[in-house]
């Protein structure tokens, strides 16, 4: 007599439902966990999505930022051009204009000569002028005039 | 998600964009002193 033949029927029978029941459950908690494992897959690609999104568009926001910043750069560059030129023509103005020491130098040149040296230490030598041209703006334009001074220091 | 290289770029334009202003500033000033129409040269300021 084997050992099967010994458990009653109705043992089996309960000892079988008993395992199918938890077959059930098992099947139903590994369906629930692929369901789950499925919604999470998914949710995991759109983040994914969301990310790469996220990464491109701060991508061309910064390439923008970088565009913008060149544009920038440019344009004060051009304006700095320009600012140069404005001011060394103020400059030229403020120099040769009316009252300027250009033209009160020439008026001194043209005036009859003082005898008594003591006005006429007060006034700029060339040289001072020059130095203080080139020490007030050492750019093209104070060159120039400096070279235009040497030029006029000769001629005397 | 805004990085450190980001925040440098904003910034860096910031700054840009404020220089530039205080420069076209300058430069009107410039123009309307050589015009004639202002008495005293403009400091530039932007170099501060």
């Amino acid at each position: 007599m084997s050992d099967q033949q010994m458990i009653p029927r109705r043992d089996l029978d309960r000892l079988r439902s008993s395992l199918d029941k938890q077959v059930a459950a098992h099947r139903k908690r590994a369906e629930a966990a692929e369901a789950k494992l499925a919604e999470l897959e998914a949710k995991l690609a759109e983040l994914q999505r969301a990310k790469e999104e996220t990464e491109a568009k701060a991508k061309e926001e910064r390439q923008k930022l970088a565009a913008e910043l060149q544009r920038e750069r440019e344009r004060m560059a051009e304006l700095q051009r320009q600012r140069d030129e404005a001011a060394a023509w103020a400059w030229y103005y403020e120099f040769f204009g009316p009252g300027g020491p250009y033209e009160r130098y020439k008026a001194q040149q043209r005036a009859p000569r003082q005898t008594s040296g003591l006005r006429q230490s007060r006034q700029p030598t060339p040289k001072q002028i020059a130095d203080a041209l080139a020490e007030a703006d050492p750019k093209t334009l104070a060159r120039q005039l400096v070279q235009e001074l040497e030029k006029m220091k000769r001629r005397r | 998600m805004e990085t450190e290289t980001d925040r440098d770029l904003k910034l860096a334009l910031l700054i840009a964009r404020f220089r530039r202003k205080l420069a076209e500033r300058h430069a009107k000033a410039l123009i309307q002193y050589l015009r004639g129409g202002k008495n005293e040269r403009p400091t530039d300021d932007t170099e501060a």
